[in-house]
């Protein structure tokens, strides 16, 4: 059982308070319950997920944690880059009391990432998803009440060649388990709906639990009036100040594009695609994602449709416009793909 | 539901144990030769000011050979700032690891300064060996009360970590200003200069320093006819050090929010 009492948390931005992301949030989340958390970006789902795995701790108020948590997102935070991956998990087994088992912990942990030789490779020279997969393994080494799961795209980011085997361990896992997670990705509705039973809503700093998780997601799209309709309609041209027009149409021409690429394209293709549209990089690295599988140019798409056009859209500020400018110089040079 | 409580104890092992072995791993095997700059910097230290005072046809020093008295200062001074100056930047290193509710920013400054003093205790029983083997009279004769020494000195150091941790986890910019201020005890701790040539009013505020009298003692230990400055008491220095280390604690616990914060 994790218990939110009235909860507060901001954080601090450029050395001052920024503003409050929970407000006031009281909350209890049964063990063994599979929750999806959903809300519009930046309502504070991760800091909600970081609260009750213990990572962070409220500004104000009380969480209570009388559970096991495991979250892959916090041990791949840890990692000392300087240490061999089986060098990195021997020390998370340590540390959660598992000293005396240490050997068969670890087996299984390597058997599960099949990670080969380069699990006793530095973790420093790991690319992001070799790293998902070792802090995935790790969690699933772990005896634990409830699985944290934050944005973590199961089938598409792992790079696991059989993703039906990490579809299957995260079912068993919501059947012996509880799970709270969000989701990304063109798909995360299904995603969530095919994990969990109930939902959190997150909504100016509050949240609201719907036991049923269609309820939640009926809510939340009520909320939004603007959600599912084409974010490069006309009708919402007006919310974006004149000098931000034309960023805003080439971004929303670069998200189209990604959408069809997203469809045409397969996994091998991916690192040629990234020799020919260089701007695929650039904007990869603004919403902070290496290109490396197919199921990336999904999640991309998904960022510049739901992150990146709201922000500008609405409160486009003149760093955003400093930001972007590059990228759009890049992308004066975009054709769109068959 | 999993059986979710160890007792705090067995936590608070677990973490420790955990946290000391990932340490020495990083701090031995991290870079290529991590080991040899353990050894390499009090050599170089010691064999520089050998080089000096031989030049100068210095002999003896309070009465004892100059070699035997650099090398006791000097690692009694070792002793007390390697545990300072890592275990001060322990925190900064370890940011990523409060994401575990179960390490305390305590923990690393802790683990770091025992791990200093590990490794300097195994650094000073190789060099002293391998001059004892070279025909020097380094054998302490009262071992007791170089030990007693270097314990101090290690506590005191803990102490200036534990304090000098809160103040660079709140401002990164005070770690330099600390390290700066680390240079300059090297100086007026008595490690090159001898305090009992230093002129009266100027010893005795010398003499304030709470290291002066830890390796004065060490250098005690090891040749009980030393000629000792006046005032010299071994008390003095663990006065000190565990004031600052129940300082230090006392500003973790009251600080331990803001130094978990991510960076």
């Amino acid at each position: 059982m994790i218990i939110f009492e009235e909860v507060y948390k901001r954080y601090i931005v450029d050395h001052a308070p920024g503003k409050w992301v929970l407000q006031g949030l009281s909350l209890a989340i049964p063990h063994k319950a599979c929750v999806a958390v959903i809300g519009s970006a930046h309502s504070g789902k991760s800091t909600l997920l970081r609260l009750a795995a213990g990572t962070e701790n409220p500004t104000e108020g009380k969480v209570v944690r009388n559970c096991k948590t495991a979250s892959p997102a916090s041990y791949s935070r840890s990692f000392q880059p300087t240490l061999s991956g089986r060098q990195n998990v021997k020390f998370i087994c340590r540390l959660n009391g598992y000293a005396e088992d240490i050997d068969n912990r670890l087996s299984r942990v390597e058997q599960f990432a099949g990670l080969g030789k380069i699990f006793d490779k530095p973790t420093g020279t790991y690319t992001a998803p070799l790293r998902m997969r070792l802090s995935l393994a790790l969690s699933m080494a772990f005896d634990f009440d409830i699985y944290i799961s934050d944005g973590f795209n199961f089938a598409g980011e792992t790079g696991f060649n059989d993703k039906d085997a990490a579809d299957t361990a995260l079912k068993r896992l919501t059947e012996q388990a509880g799970i709270i997670m969000t989701a990304k990705g063109a798909q995360y509705e299904a995603t969530l709906k095919r994990y969990c039973k109930s939902a959190i809503w997150l909504h100016e700093g509050q949240a609201k639990w719907f036991d049923d998780i269609s309820e939640g997601f009926e809510a939340y799209s009520a909320c939004q009036p603007n959600r599912q309709k084409n974010v490069g309609s006309s009708h919402q041209a007006h919310h974006v100040s004149e000098q931000m027009q034309p960023i805003v149409a080439k971004i929303q021409h670069m998200q189209n594009a990604l959408s069809t690429l997203s469809k045409v394209v397969s996994g091998q293709q991916v690192a040629e695609l990234e020799k020919k549209i260089p701007w695929l990089v650039e904007i990869g690295k603004i919403v902070g994602l290496e290109l490396v599988t197919m199921g990336q140019i999904i999640d991309l798409d998904y960022r510049v449709k739901e992150n990146m056009l709201p922000v500008l859209q609405t409160s486009g500020t003149e760093n955003h416009r400093i930001e972007y400018y590059d990228l759009l110089t890049q992308c004066e040079k975009l054709e769109p793909p068959r | 539901m999993i059986e979710a409580t160890r007792s705090s104890a067995n936590i608070t092992y677990t973490t420790w144990k955990a946290l000391f072995l990932r340490a020495a791993v990083n701090s031995l095997s991290g870079a290529r030769t991590a080991w040899l700059g353990l050894l390499a910097e009090p050599i170089v230290h010691i064999l520089i000011f050998m080089f000096v005072f031989t030049t100068l046809r210095v002999r003896t020093i309070g009465g004892i050979n100059t070699a035997v008295w650099i090398m006791a200062g000097m690692l009694s001074f070792f002793m007390f700032r390697r545990a300072a100056a890592s275990s001060m930047l322990a925190i900064e290193a370890s940011k990523n690891l409060f994401a575990y509710p179960q390490i305390r920013p305590s923990d690393p400054v802790l683990v770091q300064a025992v791990l200093e003093g590990f490794l300097m205790v195994i650094v000073t029983i190789i060099l002293l060996v391998s001059s004892w083997m070279y025909g020097l009279a380094v054998i302490p004769i009262d071992p007791l009360a170089v030990f007693e020494a270097l314990f101090g000195l290690w506590l005191a150091g803990l102490g200036f970590g534990l304090i000098g941790s809160v103040a660079v986890g709140i401002m990164p910019m005070l770690g330099t200003v600390l390290n700066f201020n680390l240079r300059i005890l090297y100086f007026l701790s008595g490690v090159i200069i001898p305090i009992s040539i230093i002129p009266y009013p100027y010893k005795d505020w010398l003499m304030l320093n709470p290291l002066v009298h830890g390796l004065e003692a060490a250098r005690l230990g090891f040749a009980p006819y030393y000629h000792v400055p006046s005032g010299l008491s071994i008390s003095y220095l663990y006065g000190w050090a565990i004031v600052m280390i129940f300082v230090g604690l006392a500003l973790h616990v009251r600080f331990a929010k803001i130094l978990t914060l991510p960076k």
